[in-house]
């Protein structure tokens, strides 16, 4: 079983609190990546599991038993690196088997091992090739390979992507991904890229300043977003936030915002009653406003709003548009590029009241996920 | 038009030429210091005092003298036994420093200092401590101190000996000079990314292991510099068997010996050791850099 479990885990850099108490349970098999901006400790993190940090506080369980003072060496637990650390000196063989070589392992075992690896990443013919007479996709590559013929109970991956143009990322993550089917180890991975996060894991731990957002499946994390650290991070473009309050229009429950008065779905009037009165943020995500020329019918959860077109961006089918309310707040969201709109221009547009997130504004957590 | 160009053409080279003038403290360096010395060094070595020249009754005087075979033989094995020890010392202080820890700065100033003294004040310091009568290493090995158990029991005239004499200047200059070593590894060793020590840990392997697959092969540069430079010194040694092996003469000694002691009546014997110093230190420099690259093929097995 190779389960792992961080609870209440701490770590400071002096007086610096690097992982504040951050609570975290991966299910033996799972891929799970810490998402979050630069400098928010996902490195760090990886680290502590690694045991090439030390736990300041907390413990951390892996497969069951307590690991906080196991030295890296017996952890089984491998690591790829953002530099992907190759020994520059070696050839991409022996890079690969020098986990083996290190615990002793028979030739003839090292060698089953490297033929059942090499295939597996596409690595043949490299063999005997330096780190430096390859490219970066490969080493990223041999990187991989060297963290898995070491069969580890978890393998941990940190930024491996970021060092790879667009075309070569896309192609590593889908390779990324059989390979975490073929092999079913538990990985965590890291990255400060919502897409990447999205497109791979089965679960995605959203971390800021040290500690943790939100851990949920990606449609989750994109559905409902538990703060609005999260429903910013998460999502691409990143959601529009527009502060008003609860009121009870004659009788009828509304969210007055600085844009004007916004429907909210019949399903969650209910318990948004005991909110009346509140002032809340609302979090919009570009893709649920919807121009009005294109939608025929209009659901009772609609609001319409006109804004002044400032600037397109032509994304091929669609395009992402950034525009001003009335009121001057920015907006921005999706539209298809067949419907009628360019720069300048006054449009009216559809926000369906069951796709308002509703945020304190203190807190910043989401009011009605709890 | 043509004619221009044929009306100044020394302007138009000493333009081209004009560039080179900040390489001329160089070029006199070269002339004054390698050309005009060692030509001179040349013709002493090969002249006799009466005036012949060319002769090898100079050569053949330094040959046949008891003090050069033995001074060649100590040289060499203090070459031989300094230099590793040196290397091996440096290698131990900076894999002590190389990690960064609290007060790290301090330790590395403190390992530095034995530089900042003179070799003179060292090695009068050692002819102290070498005492053969109330010596600080005779009282010690004698038992006069609590933290070390009586071994001796009488004195020993550690100066008195050629091996013993030699092995104290050894020690002297090791001790005095193996900053240097430890800096140039210390660099080599910093030079290294460290997140390969780390991957090395997550992969098994311990501290010793580590040094030998990681450290070792990366600072196989830094090592031939540390062997080739560290020995070159060794040859040329002169303070430490100056002052503490008297009697006993490395080659470096024994150019001054034959200049000073004999009054001045083996001028052309001095200069011609001299020069076979420096044919020791080419031929061992090509030696060390064909052991140097005997090693980095077996402590990194590239393919
Ligand atoms: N060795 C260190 N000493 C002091 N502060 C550090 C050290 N390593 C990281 N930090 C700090 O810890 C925070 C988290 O760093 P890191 O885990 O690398 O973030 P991430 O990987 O998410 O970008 C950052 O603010 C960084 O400055
Ligand atoms: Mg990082």
């Amino acid at each position: 079983m190779s389960e792992l479990i961080i609870k209440n885990i701490q770590k400071f850099y002096g007086d610096h609190k690097v992982i504040d108490k951050l609570d975290l349970q991966i299910n033996s098999g799972e891929f799970v990546t810490l998402l979050g901006p630069s400098g928010c400790g996902k490195t760090t993190l990886l680290r502590m599991i690694a045991g090439l940090e030390t736990i300041d506080g907390g413990e951390l369980y892996i497969g069951g038993r307590k690991a906080n003072n196991i030295p890296a060496q017996k952890r089984r637990i491998a690591m790829v690196f953002q530099s992907y650390a190759l020994f520059p000196h070696m050839s991409v063989k022996n890079n690969i088997v020098f986990g083996l070589r290190i615990k002793g392992m028979e030739l003839h075992d090292m060698f089953t091992r490297l033929d059942w690896v090499l295939p597996l990443l596409g690595l043949e013919g490299l063999e005997n090739r330096l780190p430096r007479e390859i490219s970066g996709g490969q080493r990223q590559r041999v990187a991989l390979a060297r963290a898995l013929v070491l069969d580890p109970d978890v393998l941990l991956l940190d930024e491996p992507l970021s060092n790879l143009d667009t075309a070569l990322r896309e192609m590593a993550m889908e390779e990324l991904k059989r390979v975490h089917r073929q092999v079913g180890k538990t990985i965590i991975y890291v990255t400060h890229n919502q897409a990447e996060a999205m497109t791979m894991s089965e679960r995605i731990a959203v971390m800021n300043a040290g500690h943790l957002e939100q851990y949920d499946t990606p449609g989750a994390l994109y559905r409902h977003p538990r703060t609005m650290f999260s429903a910013e991070f998460i999502g691409s473009p990143s959601a529009n936030f527009i502060p008003g309050t609860i009121e009870i229009k004659n009788g009828e429950l509304v969210l007055n915002s600085e844009i004007g008065l916004l429907e909210i779905d019949e399903t969650r009037k209910d318990y948004l009653r005991n909110f009346s009165g509140r002032s809340v943020v609302a979090g919009i995500r570009p893709q649920d406003i919807i121009l009005s020329s294109t939608r025929t019918h209009r659901r009772a959860s609609d609001s319409h709003v006109t804004l002044g077109v400032e600037l397109i961006e032509n994304h091929g089918d669609r395009s992402f548009v950034l525009g001003r309310f009335e009121n001057g707040l920015p907006v921005r969201f999706m539209a298809a590029n067949d419907s009628d709109y360019r720069t300048d221009a006054r449009v009216e547009v559809l926000i369906d009241g069951r796709c308002i997130h509703l945020f304190d504004p203190e807190t910043r957590q989401n009011i009605l996920e709890k | 038009m043509k004619s221009g160009q044929e009306q100044f053409p020394s302007a138009a080279r000493l333009k081209s030429i004009l560039p080179l003038w900040p390489l001329l403290p160089a070029a006199f360096y070269l002339i004054t210091f390698l050309f005009v010395v060692l030509s001179y060094l040349l013709y002493l070595s090969f002249s006799t005092a009466s005036g012949a020249f060319p002769t090898l009754a100079t050569a053949g005087n330094v040959f046949a003298m008891n003090e050069f075979r033995q001074a060649f033989v100590s040289t060499l094995l203090f070459v031989i036994v300094g230099t590793p020890l040196e290397l091996v010392a440096g290698l131990a202080l900076a894999m002590l420093i190389y990690k960064p820890f609290f007060l790290r700065s301090i330790v590395r100033t403190l390992f530095i200092i034995p530089l900042a003294v003179p070799g003179l004040v060292t090695a009068t310091l050692l002819f102290i401590i070498f005492d053969s009568n109330g010596g600080f290493m005779n009282h010690i090995l004698m038992g006069k101190y609590w933290f070390f158990p009586h071994v001796i029991r009488h004195a020993v005239d550690w100066r008195g000996a050629q091996w013993s004499a030699l092995s104290v200047a050894m020690i002297g200059k090791i001790w005095r000079d193996v900053p240097i070593s430890m800096l140039i590894l210390l660099g080599g060793i910093n030079a290294i990314d460290p997140e390969l020590f780390d991957a090395a840990k997550t992969m098994g392997a311990g501290l010793r292991q580590r040094f030998r697959y990681v450290i070792l092969p990366l600072i196989i540069p830094a090592i031939s510099s540390v062997l080739l430079l560290r020995s070159i010194e060794m040859w040329k040694e002169f303070i430490f068997p100056y002052i503490l092996a008297g009697r006993y003469h490395l080659l470096g000694t024994l150019i001054e010996f034959l200049y000073m002691e004999w009054g001045g009546k083996y001028e052309h014997e001095a200069a011609f050791v001299a020069l076979v110093l420096v044919g020791c230190i080419v031929v061992s420099v090509a030696v060390f850099m064909f052991l140097v690259d005997i090693v980095r093929r077996m402590v990194s097995d590239v393919r």
